[in-house]
């Protein structure tokens, strides 16, 4: 059709080339977008792996950026839950700087050394002790002064004095003892011996380097021990047996004539003891092992290997840090020999103290486990939290009557059984002894264990011990439990009897909440002696500011002064002298508060 | 007050670069012309803004206010270098050449953090650079011969090639550059260029599988001759190149299949045979395992990289300096370190934007050599960025090429500099056709006293006609996004009568279209039937004949923005903020529409100093679409 439009409209040629521009238009733009996507593939690697990496490959050897910052940041501390210092950076005369380890060996193994190469929290924390969280001004108050920044501080959960008594309480021998919270998971105290210098690791190296490998100094024994559990192992059976049989076990019953035969094969009790007829309890507490072969023989392998696992064997723990696994190793070929060493703890069974530990944090409470913590929080140089690690529960490992029924054993154990040197102590201690052969020649070689916690009805601490080559547990674990337990009931906040839930009062306190009806007994900055204060002025602008340090609580005034006499007595009585800063604070203390106060420290 | 502008600035410099990617992002949607201009206003103040806090830092940082000189050399010279820009070439693709001046200024920027004498020397050659680009479009408009040239680049090519294997240094493990008279080249990069043009002009006539076959001979040469003297990654990037290219011209997919399996197969084989592949390919995989030796470059570059977090330590507050070269292959992971790893999406980003650019010129330009020509340089240029921080990023194994205008290396920046003048050329041209079009068809109607009909819903001031809508829009006829609305979605969404009627159409044959518009929505011809559609007010359906005379940018400018009644053309209904940018200034005559001149017949094909200048040389060559009666020439929509 002609219209006045003719002129524009397209010949042939032109109508050729325009199908084929747009045909190419396709393959361009098909171009374009493989390489969009090719991009966008790379920028999403990019991304997730170097963010998904960041620790890695900071904490690479061959990367220089940790000693640059090392020029600008002084390393951060390590502190004790109370505030203690546990490890710090100081310079020195000359403008170098040192790291320093006020408590010494105490705390070799859990703090770490951080000079030749890192251990422990040194090498675990070592991103966030050389940042500095100060906020802008104080960064630019420093860099006025021409001062480094200071770095982070890591606050454990880590309790000095326990720390301290556990580590007297392991004297000569080699091995490991660990207290923790059965209710929150917080590791209070981490020991392990041999110990070394954390201040001296590169001057000794050599000597490490080339000692025995059976010495193993630098290892943490607490979490990468593999040792037989021994007659700790009894708890595992225990708990089995009684998923096992809900409704009877109360009817098991057996006689132990101090050997026990069956299929060609022989064991016998501790020490060739005969314990006569028992129940379940009775053998418990006894830790006979005839019982507990029989015992072991008679549980179906699959469900007890499922228990097992549902304990943590042979799998991973809630442990953030370096451990190793236990392992039990239990089929349906397990022939009856096999089966009655795994049953007394024994053949190639194989746990760490901290697994040890977890479990009985889990009969403690209710058989819920809380996972380890012994970090609780990061905190910048001047005070101010910057990252909080709170408690968590890990799960419910096994049903709280079972729980309960073992609280019960486990204080049998105590009164009537293989631990009664803990009978007479002044809190009610429930636990399990153990002594575990390790030399298949001579059976008189036995590792000492002991697991327990106390008090046995509202556990507040547990604590495992392990002492290589201490031969008895009932003998010479029991009292290193003991000494740990006595230390941690001892110097606790002094709560008066009127205060009817001190955890609520704590919060409260923390919280900067007004408590009417309580007081507060408080060690006051550069005084020796306790002072009373109303908990009220606690709520003003200068106590918010500079929070004192509180040492009791106390649901009236008269119960107030009758705490302030009871801790000055114990002073006097424990040493000579009424200054009580020094006997409850004998390596110092320092306070964690808020923002606007720079760091205090007396030492 | 150090320690804050060493803290704070790098946030700032951040922000400042994320909103330059999302405005360049804007930038390839279909904006008009004002608003574009506006835009690539606000990128060069954000270019401006990165640059003073950078420098600011770096000179805070290094407590040497000697950078600052830098800086203002800097200031002035790119900002000189654009408004010669503007005022030479007002058709230019204005946002791809800022771009350019923001990839040179962050590469400036990291240089200068890391070797201040460097810097200098990268910047000078910048200049040069920009000053040839000046003149390149110029000489492309001028000489149309260049397309018959298929020989002499590929000789040109290969005896640049050869000349660098045969007396090159041999520097790190290959031979990449020569030195004359103390200037040291590496031709490579100048080579590319002729690559890229041998094989848009060897498949400008045809392409069938002789060419090809011809072409590829050649090529392989190339390739060949590459490997020789070790430099794998320009290797890959010619062979890539030739593949996507071959692909193009043939439109068989077969070819990029055929090329990956080839090149599968010959990476492969080069990894079993050559020690030197095979090193890098186990430090690719396993740099930790070889961390001291051949690893060293990789995980020192992965360090920094994550290191940097997502904000960057900071300018000077890193350690840069120990990656090995990491001003010339490393400096991607230099700017992850110092400015973040938002920061370096956001270069990234800018990388494919400014490929995306350059495709879309490829894509609307209707002479086949061209739109080759600027497909091989956006593959050319994507593909080495591609390389460089896949390299750095451990994403693909290290390849020994450089990122393109951010990297130190005068050959480097110079070639890329020219290749994207080459690309502004081919724009320019393309503008000048859109133009000459407009005009034409301008001249068409004035003569035939043929207007378009915009439809009854065209009258009233609101309704402006859109582009593409030209025709008007009865509903039934529904093409492209706007059409049938009678009014623009955005006010400055309108330049003119013969643009994009493809996007229009749909189907692109626009004149069944248009006949069928003629007949439905009544008598064309007769302007007097549009003033019954509105009769009150016959004023305004002149004004509306008056928008058939659009010149080139001027349709978007107020005409078409103005929504009151404006008799006295001379008065604008907005403040020309942005006249600056406008660059009217060659065409005074064109810049009102008065009825009066509409009406004068005399001048109805007014062109500016350079195609009056070429028209006198060399006369009308016939350039394949320019004399199509359709406004095909013009799928503008993309108008940088």
């Amino acid at each position: 059709m002609r219209d006045d439009y003719d002129d524009y409209r397209p010949t042939a040629a032109q109508r050729k080339r325009r199908r084929e521009k747009r045909k190419m238009r396709r393959k361009i733009l098909f171009t374009q977008w493989v390489f969009v996507a090719l991009f966008a593939a790379m920028g999403t690697f990019i991304c997730f792996y170097s963010l998904r990496y960041k620790r890695e490959l900071y904490e690479n050897s061959f990367n220089g950026r940790e000693s640059k910052r090392l020029a600008q940041i002084t390393k951060g501390s390590i502190l004790a839950a109370d505030g203690s210092v546990l490890a710090r950076t100081v310079e020195n005369a000359d403008g170098t700087e040192t790291r320093e380890y006020p408590y010494g060996n105490v705390f070799a193994h859990v703090v770490g050394y951080s000079d030749n190469g890192a251990s422990g929290l040194e090498y675990d924390y070592s991103v966030e002790t050389s940042t500095s969280s100060l906020s802008l001004s104080e960064k630019a108050a420093l860099d006025e002064k021409g001062e480094k920044y200071g770095g982070d501080s890591v606050v454990t959960t880590l309790d000095p004095v326990i720390q301290q008594a556990a580590y007297d309480a392991m004297g000569a021998y080699k091995g490991a003892i660990i207290v923790s919270d059965p209710k929150t998971g917080d590791i209070l105290a981490m020991v392990s011996k041999p110990d070394f210098d954390p201040a001296k690791v590169a001057e000794n190296w050599t000597t490490y380097v080339n000692e025995d490998p059976t010495v193993g100094t630098l290892l943490n024994r607490v979490t990468q021990g593999a040792y037989p559990p021994g007659s700790t192992f009894k708890i595992v059976d225990t708990i089995e047996y009684l998923k096992e049989h809900p409704d009877d076990w109360q009817n098991y019953s057996f006689d132990c004539t101090g050997d026990y035969i069956v299929d060609n094969y022989k064991i016998h009790c501790f020490h060739y003891e005969v314990h006569g007829e028992e129940n379940l309890l009775q053998s418990f507490a006894n830790s006979c092992n005839c019982s507990f072969g029989n015992i072991g023989l008679s549980l179906d392998k699959d469900e007890w290997n499922s228990t097992m696992s549902g304990l943590l064997f042979n799998r991973d723990l809630p442990y953030d840090y370096t451990y190793n696994q236990s392992s039990v190793h239990l089929t349906d070929d397990t022939d009856t020999q096999e089966t009655v060493q795994v049953a007394i703890g024994q053949g190639e069974t194989s746990m760490s103290p901290l697994h040890m530990n977890l479990i009985t944090n889990a009969v403690a409470n209710g058989g819920v486990l809380m996972n380890p913590r012994l970090v609780s929080a990061i905190d910048t140089a001047a005070g101010t939290t910057v990252k909080t690690y709170n408690t968590k529960e890990y799960g419910q490992l096994f049903d709280s009557w079972i729980a309960d029924e073992l609280c019960t054993m486990m204080r049998a154990v105590v009164t009537d059984g293989t631990a009664t040197k803990l009978a007479d102590a002044a809190y009610e201690a429930a636990g399990k002894t153990g002594s575990a052969e390790y030399d298949a020649s001579d059976e008189t070689k036995s590792h000492a264990w002991f697991t327990g916690f106390a008090p046995v009805d509202d556990p507040q601490v547990s604590v495992t011990v392990i002492m290589e080559g201490g031969g008895s547990g009932g003998e010479v674990a029991v009292p290193a439990a003991k000494a740990v337990l006595d230390a941690y009931f001892a110097k606790r906040l002094y709560i008066g009897e009127k205060i009817k839930y001190p955890d609520l009062v704590k919060w409260k306190l923390r919280h900067h909440a007004g408590q009417p009806t309580v007081w507060c007994v408080t060690l006051p900055e550069q005084a020796d002696m306790p002072e009373i204060l109303h908990s009220m002025y606690l709520c003003s602008r200068y106590y918010r500011e500079n929070p004192p340090l509180i040492i009791g609580i106390a649901g009236s005034r008269d119960d107030a002064f009758e705490l302030v006499r009871m801790i000055v007595e114990e002073a006097v009585r424990a040493d000579g002298d009424p200054n009580v800063r020094k006997f409850l604070f004998p390596h110092g203390v320092r306070v964690r508060r808020s923002r606007s106060t720079a760091e205090r420290e007396d030492a | 007050m150090r320690t804050y502008i060493l803290a704070l600035t790098r946030y700032s410099i951040m922000g400042f670069m994320v909103l330059y990617t999302v405005l360049s992002l804007y930038q390839l949607r279909n904006i008009g012309h004002a608003r574009r201009r506006k835009v690539c206003l606000y990128l060069l103040i954000l270019i401006f803004l990165i640059n003073a806090l950078s420098f600011l830092t770096i000179a805070v940082g290094n407590s040497d206010l000697s950078y600052f000189g830098l800086f203002i050399a800097e200031t002035i010279g790119f900002a000189a270098s654009v408004y010669i820009y503007m005022q030479l070439y007002p058709r230019g693709n204005l946002t791809l050449y800022i771009h350019v001046i923001m990839m040179l200024s962050v590469g400036l920027i990291v240089i200068a953090r890391i070797d201040f004498s460097e810097a200098i020397k990268q910047f000078v050659i910048a200049v040069i650079g920009l000053v040839i680009t000046i003149v390149v479009p110029y000489f492309m408009r001028r000489f149309r011969f260049y397309k018959n040239l298929t020989y002499i680049y590929a000789a040109a090519g290969a005896a640049a090639l050869l000349a660098v294997l045969l007396i090159g240094n041999y520097v790190y493990g290959s031979n990449l550059n020569f030195t004359i008279g103390g200037i040291t080249m590496q031709p490579s990069e100048f080579v590319k260029i002729l690559f890229v043009l041998f094989i848009a002009s060897s498949y400008y006539e045809a392409s069938s599988f002789r060419e090809v076959f011809i072409t590829g001979v050649i090529a392989a040469m190339h390739v060949l001759i590459l490997i020789a003297s070790n430099d794998l990654g320009s290797a890959l990037i010619f062979y890539v190149v030739f593949f996507f290219m071959t692909y193009l011209a043939t439109g068989k997919p077969g070819y990029l299949i055929l090329g990956a399996a080839a090149g599968a197969a010959g990476a492969i084989l080069c990894v079993r045979v050559f020690a030197h592949v095979r090193t890098r390919f186990i430090a690719w995989r396993d740099p930790w395992s070889v961390i001291d030796g051949d690893g060293y470059q990789i995980t020192q570059s992965l360090f920094a990289i994550s290191g940097g977090g997502l904000f960057g330590l900071g300018l000077t507050q890193g350690t840069p300096g120990d990656i090995p070269f990491v001003d010339k292959d490393f400096i991607f992971a230099a700017i992850c370190e110092e400015m973040g790893l938002i920061f370096a999406m956001c270069v990234m980003i800018m990388c494919i934007v400014i490929f995306i650019n350059i495709i879309w010129i490829a894509l609307n330009f209707d002479d086949r050599f061209y739109r080759f020509a600027a497909f091989g340089f956006a593959v050319v240029y994507i593909f080495q960025t591609f390389l460089t921080i896949g390299g750095d990023v451990r994403f693909i194994p290290l390849t020994g090429v450089t990122l393109p205008l951010v990297s130190y290396g005068g050959s480097s920046v110079l070639a890329t500099i020219i290749m994207f003048a080459m690309v502004q050329g081919i724009y320019i041209m393309q503008q000048d056709q859109i133009a000459a079009q407009r005009r034409r068809n301008g001249a068409y109607r004035r003569r035939r006293n043929v207007y378009p009909d915009y439809g009854r819903r065209a009258s009233g001031y609101e309704r402006i006609p859109i582009r593409g809508e030209i025709e008007g829009g009865d509903e039934t006829e529904r093409y492209g996004r706007n059409a049938g609305t009678g009014y623009a979605s955005r006010k400055e969404d309108t330049y003119g009568y013969g643009a994009r009627p493809e996007r229009t159409y749909g189907t692109g044959n626009g004149a069944r279209a248009e006949r069928l518009r003629t007949y439905s929505a009544g008598n064309r011809t007769r302007p007097e039937r549009l003033r019954t559609y509105s009769p009150e007010q016959p004023a305004r359906t002149e004004r509306m004949y008056d928008r058939t005379d659009y010149p080139a940018e001027d349709a978007a400018r107020s005409e078409c923005r103005r929504v009151r009644p404006d008799r006295n053309a001379d008065s604008e209904g907005w403040p020309d903020v942005t006249g600056f940018l406008s660059g009217y200034r060659n065409r005074p005559e064109e810049g009102r529409t008065r009825n009066a001149e509409r009406r004068d017949d005399s001048d109805p094909d007014a062109t500016d100093v350079f195609d009056q200048l070429y028209d006198s040389l060399f006369g009308d060559e016939g350039d394949s679409e320019e004399n199509t009666g359709y406004s095909q020439g013009n799928s503008g929509r993309y108008n940088g």
